[in-house]
């Protein structure tokens, strides 16, 4: 049997936008074939992974309540969801501020627009690299 | 003096956060100046503020901040006229202040209100260790130094104010900007959807009303990236991060980087084989950016089937950024308006080109915050050379990094 790569699968979209939920929801599940859960906050999110993980996170950046960087890193400093790979969304595209994020700790940082034709390509692709980069 | 008066001041004085000005070597100068002009020892600029007075500059006795009950220009405040004290062991007003009874003394003062933004703040005075009289030459000529130090304070706070501006139209325009894009991200996405989900069942018109609403929105996201980028480059709030980089190594970089998308339009891109060891003092990003800008303009305004040609080399202690197109050249009356923002020479260029008209304006401003010059120039044989001088790096010229 040849070696597998394991696939991405399963991502948790946490967005307060409903619009821009549905979309990414849509563009991820219907083209992309993963499996979608969806978050509007960031209490909500941590309910989820705490039932079960995924096996990506993204999250958008600019939260009302607990914001993108806070909940990284309640998830890095909590064990069952240290190692979670957790990519941003946001509107903050300048490049100190996508540095910014990049030193938080998180896989990759997606601009908002985003493309919805290749976002879980991109998806793929950050959790691939981190992978291969972890194992 | 009235409230109102009183609050006047107090509201230029918050404004412009004089109570918590700092002294300075051109407010001591004033002071000096205004102890000359009157033949006095002692001279100090001062503000003062709801409970205390401030000195701004002092010559040969700096009474730091202070009490009201102490301060004498506090009494100077109450009038546009001089405030002139013969003897200030006798004057009610006066007498029983700190710097009176005690060090260093004061026996005459005259002091002229301090005129800033339409209210007295605080005032210059002289003031001297014996009894005098000031005479009215005297009060007039204080009164014309007092208008000078107002005229410095007021020049400063120009300067702040400036400056905090400069600060909160950046804030301003990245909000602006992330405000947009969230509307933003809802259009790109729902058209993009639309026509790529497999069951849309579009028709061919559809489709393509669906590709100019996606064309448009994908240049309004451009424009968007590109104000915030010229906006934050040109208030400086863009951090540059400067590293030693060799200009050479980074241009056959950006010419793998780039070739694809010169390809695309028809065109090649050439890259000159540069010297060794081109170092400046650059952030890679940055210069990575201006490479791609002025790639780019040149693939399309090149004529189709030929060469971009890409080069990096040193002249007289700067090194030289050229990229040269082979396309119609810069018409005349276009070139005084080529650096302004949304500057295009034919409005149809939008359309057929895609830009947003602030590429070389973003250029530009990145090649200036590098200590850089941007400019163009007629290439012989046709079609025009855009060159990026940059200062060499000092350690350029350490023996181990000679070229």
């Amino acid at each position: 049997v040849p070696h597998q790569h394991p696939q991405l699968r399963t991502v948790l979209l946490v967005e307060d936008n409903p619009d821009i939920r549905d979309l990414v929801e849509i563009s991820l599940a219907e083209l992309g074939g993963l499996v979608v859960v969806t978050a509007s906050s960031g209490r909500e999110a941590l309910d989820v992974v705490a039932h079960e993980l995924p096996d990506l996170v993204l999250l958008d950046y600019m939260l009302p309540g607990l914001d993108g960087s806070q909940i990284l890193r309640i998830l890095q400093n909590t064990a069952a969801t240290a190692q979670l790979p957790v990519a941003f969304l946001t509107a903050k595209t300048q490049p100190h501020e996508v540095a910014e994020m990049m030193s938080l700790g998180a896989i990759g940082v997606i601009a908002k627009p985003f493309s919805p034709i290749t976002l879980a390509e991109q998806l793929r692709t950050l959790w691939r690299t981190h992978h291969d980069r972890t194992r | 003096m009235t409230q109102a008066q009183d609050a006047t001041r107090l509201d230029v004085i918050a404004r412009y956060g004089l109570d918590r000005a700092e002294r300075g070597d051109a407010y001591d100068t004033q002071a000096r100046l205004a102890a000359d002009v009157l033949g006095a020892p002692i001279a100090f600029l001062t503000v003062v503020a709801e409970d205390e007075q401030r000195v701004l500059g002092a010559h040969e006795f700096d009474a730091g901040p202070c009490h009201l009950n102490d301060s004498i220009c506090a009494h100077t405040i109450r009038s546009d006229d001089v405030t002139a004290i013969e003897d200030a062991r006798t004057d009610e007003r006066v007498l029983r202040s700190s710097f009176v009874t005690g060090h260093p003394r004061i026996r005459a003062y005259a002091g002229a209100p301090l005129l800033v933004s339409g209210a007295r703040i605080g005032a210059l005075a002289v003031c001297d260790l014996k009894p005098r009289k000031f005479s009215g030459e005297d009060c007039r000529r204080l009164k014309l130094l007092s208008a000078a130090a107002a005229d410095l304070i007021e020049a400063r706070i120009g300067v702040a104010v400036a400056k905090e501006a400069d600060r909160l139209k950046g804030e301003f325009v990245s909000t602006v900007s992330h405000e947009l894009r969230t509307p933003l991200t809802s259009i790109v996405g729902a058209i993009g959807l639309i026509s790529h989900l497999p069951d849309s069942g579009l028709t061919t018109r559809a489709l393509r009303l669906i590709g100019i609403a996606s064309q448009n929105a994908e240049r309004l996201t451009r424009l968007i990236d590109d104000l915030l980028d010229i906006d934050q480059l040109q208030s400086g709030l863009a951090p540059v991060r400067p590293e030693t980089i060799d200009l050479g190594q980074l241009v056959a970089v950006a010419a793998d980087q780039n070739r694809p998308y010169v390809e695309r339009l028809g065109k090649t891109l050439e890259l000159v084989s540069p010297p060794a060891s081109l170092l400046i003092e650059a952030d890679r990003h940055r210069i990575l950016q201006v490479i791609s800008n002025l790639v780019s303009n040149a693939g399309k305004f090149s004529r189709p089937g030929t060469a971009v040609t890409l080069a990096a080399e040193r002249t007289d202690g700067l090194v030289r950024l050229s990229v040269a197109d082979r396309g119609p050249g810069i018409p005349d009356t276009f070139r005084g308006r080529i650096f302004d923002r949304f500057s295009q020479y034919d409005s149809s260029d939008t359309r057929r080109h895609g830009g947003t008209g602030l590429g070389l304006s973003i250029t530009k401003a990145i090649v200036e915050r590098h200590g850089g010059h941007l400019d163009f120039a007629p290439r012989p044989g046709g079609g025009t050379i855009f060159f990026a001088d940059f200062p060499l790096s000092p350690k350029a010229d350490h023996p181990r990094n000679r070229g």
